[in-house]
């Protein structure tokens, strides 16, 4: 049932059956949308995937040559595969006054570079930095062109950081790293991909067309960035100043914002002179190839997994990074890497840890590489995102994690940036969260915990779009309807949703949901974390949630109270808060330290005793205590003699009297 | 306690000695009770001993009427009647000792039978209330 559009903060009209190709992203496809109020100004939008966080974002000057969202939000989309409608993230961007089609023409010149390309991009680049924002989508096919020849820079917030980055677009590090988890970077990163689009700019080609990635990235280690793009063409002084300085593969070396401004501003600015990495006294011998460097080896060992991990256990190879470089500080870096990898994780595993290990040795600002996932430390949280469903890798990834590679990544960049050691901080308060598997716990829980605007998988939810926990609750009740109406309304993804946005809040519930869901445990533990929850954030009238919890509370009661008056009672209290979707007085009522519940324990508890009291009268009963001949025998000899006593003193006491009145 | 009895009976008995002698004679089935009496609390001696009090009264009344003087002892013993009366008494006390133990268990028999049903309905009860988990061990 496709509708024709949809209203978006009852501004932007969207229209689904109006695609927009030429503004269409790789993982965003455009289409036409009409502003209420003013039509004279174009508008497309990018529908964005419903796993993924919408952006956030704020205002940018007018004057920034970048395709900036004007609007976001979420809109009910047609879904092809159900036939109904699906939530779907969206941005709204105005349409650049530009093509996406490149103008005809050959190699740029210096002064054109600089007008149409570097100019806009330091001011975007500038922009963004002050936003502390990085591009990290400045490739050559996300650019439109002005008619004037200069280029607004495309979209960068539809994906993931860097994610539709071509491999060469990219520093080694970063082309080395799966495109989901190459992070937002820095602003540097954004630099070294200008420098490279400014070369295919001035070249008029890309010069590294017809190489494979692996080719380009070994290409790269072998002999830097520079001249793996530039060795054969010539240049003039200045652009290759620039470019030296942009695509300098060490951090350190590359020029920042500042640099490129002095030279935007024709400033002189030192080159940089290439720094190659140190060469071996003698190679290696890895995958039956000889190796002289550090780095070529790593991006060997990277490739080919199995093999690095058994070289890294030979002496073969300590006695290589110990001696074929004059580097004292090898040695005590070789041994803390190995008494690392040996204290975290299972034995069995302790090679790849240590292969791992060994890589950041090798060459520093080398993403973490473990088996077959390669992230940078900031890309970990979209990583674990796209992978949570996903059981293939997920033994991988707990290694990786619980062999705290994450932590060795950053201590090993050494770059001292604040918001890393936040982040390092966070990563050793999360990875406690691994050790269990239950709901709220594990990978799920990570990605949320490190996503915070990342939307709720659970499929209790159905087709909507639910990223913040305000949202949760009502949602859940929408969809609590026909096939899912006796569904337990709790799932592995509700739960680590809900603890990564309430955290310590919600720890005990989390906890107690460790246990078999249908249990009474379970079931109580759901009600509970459903009041906590509604206690959060108020969620107003939920009427079916509140039967959904209705129905547990009533399950519960069977397991909780044994009365059947305290039942009764119960469960009119019950169906009297569930009509109010109180849930917090809903668990109030089957709290074991509620009144009804301790009443029913006291209650029971003399209950008990009184019957096992009458169980012993009767078996006595039954067992003769009454009717055994000699206790018979005995208490009626004793009423014979006693009523012969009476007897007899009354006859003698009337016989008296008789007398003396004769 | 059955000394001081003895002591303070003694002088009555004396005092009242030609009645003394009457009620031990007629008293005679009472002494083959206690004889054969091998209960604690002697229950057929106070039994019979009670019935063949109550019989010996006739011959009491027979000798307090002629006077309390020895040579009375005799004629009142001779009475027929006072011996039917004492040995009837005796009679019927050593009847009853042996009657009500019978009566008395088809009694028991009966007060057993209601009382289990009173604890079994009591139990019912607390098992419909509380359910069968009310049957448990105790702590």
């Amino acid at each position: 049932m496709a509708a024709e559009s949809f209203l978006l903060n009852n501004e932007y009209r969207i229209f689904p059956g109006e695609r927009i190709h030429p503004f269409d992203l790789p993982e965003a496809p455009a289409f036409a949308v009409h502003h209420l109020r003013d039509q004279s100004i174009p508008y497309f939008a990018l529908l964005l995937s419903p796993l993924r966080p919408l952006p956030t974002f704020a205002d940018l000057a007018s004057d920034v040559s970048l395709v900036w969202p004007k609007a976001a939000g979420i809109v009910p989309w047609p879904d092809m595969k159900s036939q109904g409608v699906r939530e779907c993230p969206v941005l709204i961007y105005q349409k650049p006054n530009a093509t996406k089609a490149k103008p005809p023409g050959e190699a740029m010149s210096e002064i054109q570079l600089t007008r149409n390309i570097i100019q806009p991009a330091w001011r975007v680049l500038q922009a963004l930095s002050q936003m502390g924002r990085t591009h990290r989508s400045i490739r050559p096919d996300n650019l439109f062109y002005k008619s004037d020849g200069s280029v607004i820079f495309g979209d960068c917030l539809s994906s993931p950081p860097a994610m539709n980055q071509p491999s060469f677009m990219e520093t080694v590090e970063s082309a080395l790293t799966l495109p989901i988890g190459r992070g937002p970077g820095r602003i540097e990163d954004d630099l070294y991909s200008l420098g490279i689009l400014i070369a295919c700019f001035a070249l008029g080609k890309n010069p590294l067309a017809g190489m494979s990635d692996a080719e380009i990235i070994e290409a790269k280690v072998a002999q830097g960035s520079f001249r793996t793009l530039l060795s054969k063409e010539k240049l003039s002084p200045r652009l290759e100043e620039l470019l030296r300085g942009l695509l300098a593969d060490r951090l350190a070396e590359r020029w920042s914002l500042r640099t490129l401004e002095k030279w935007v501003n024709g400033q002189g600015v030192p080159a940089n002179l290439p720094n190659m990495p140190s060469r071996a006294s003698r190679s290696i011998q890895f995958a039956e190839k000889e190796y002289w460097t550090r780095p070529a080896l790593a991006c060997a060992m990277n490739q080919n997994w199995q093999e690095a991990a058994k070289l890294v256990v030979t002496d073969e190879f300590d006695h290589w990074l110990r001696r074929a470089f004059s580097d004292q500080k090898n040695t005590d870096h070789i041994e803390k890497a190995r008494l690392q990898a040996q204290s975290h994780g299972p034995a069995q595993a302790m090679p790849y840890r240590l292969a791992a290990r060994m890589l950041f040795l090798l060459s520093s600002g080398f993403p973490i590489c473990y088996r077959g996932i390669h992230v940078d430390p900031q890309g970990l949280g979209f990583l674990l995102a796209d992978r949570m469903d996903r059981t293939a890798q997920e033994s991988d990834l707990r290694e990786l994690l619980q062999a705290r590679l994450i932590q060795a990544a950053i201590d090993q960049s050494q770059n001292g940036d604040p918001a890393m050691t936040v982040f390092r901080r966070q990563i050793d308060e999360l990875l406690p969260l691994l050790d269990r598997n239950g709901p709220g716990f594990g990978i799920k829980r990570l990605a949320y915990e490190l996503m915070p605007g990342l939307p709720c998988r659970s499929p209790l939810l159905g087709a909507s779009y639910v990223a913040t926990l305000p949202h949760l609750l009502p949602t859940l009740n929408a969809n609590l309807t026909g096939a899912n109406a006796n569904a337990l309304p709790m799932d592995d993804h509700l739960a680590s949703f809900i603890a990564a946005h309430l955290k310590s809040i919600v720890s005990r519930e989390i906890i107690a949901l460790q246990v078999e869901r249908n249990s009474p445990d379970g079931r109580m533990a759901i009600l509970k974390l459903m009041a906590v929850v509604a206690r959060a954030s108020p969620p107003g009238h939920l009427p079916n949630l509140a039967n959904s919890l209705l129905s547990i509370a009533l399950s519960l009661i069977t397991e909780f109270v044994r009365n059947r008056d305290l039942r009764t009672q119960a469960e009119e209290l019950l169906r009297a808060t569930a009509a109010r979707s109180d849930f917090t007085a809903m668990v109030d009522i089957l709290s074991p330290e509620g009144e009804l519940r301790t009443k029913d324990e006291r209650g029971f508890l003399l209950a008990k005793n009184r019957y096992a009291r009458l169980a012993w009268e009767a078996r006595w009963l039954e067992g003769g205590g009454l009717t055994e001949a000699r206790r018979v025998k005995e208490i009626a000899q004793r009423h014979a003699a006693a009523f012969a006593a009476f007897s007899s003193a009354a006859f003698l006491a009337f016989f008296g009297i008789w007398i003396m009145m004769a | 306690m059955k000394r001081l009895v003895f002591i303070l009976a003694l002088p009555v008995a004396l005092l009242l000695l030609p009645s003394t002698i009457v009620l031990l004679a007629s008293l005679l089935p009472t002494l083959v009770a206690f004889t054969i009496d091998d209960g604690k609390k002697r229950h057929l001696t106070v039994t019979v001993l009670s019935f063949n009090l109550a019989g010996s009264c006739y011959f009491l009344r027979q000798l307090w009427k002629m006077g309390q003087d020895i040579q009375h002892i005799a004629p009142a013993l001779s009475n027929e009647m006072g011996w039917f009366c004492a040995l009837g008494g005796a009679a019927l006390g050593w009847m009853i000792f042996l009657i009500v133990p019978g009566i008395w268990a088809q009694i028991s028999k009966a007060q057993s039978s209601y009382l289990l049903f009173g604890l079994r309905r009591e139990q019912k009860k607390l098992v419909d209330l509380w359910g069968d988990s009310v049957k448990g061990e105790i702590k």
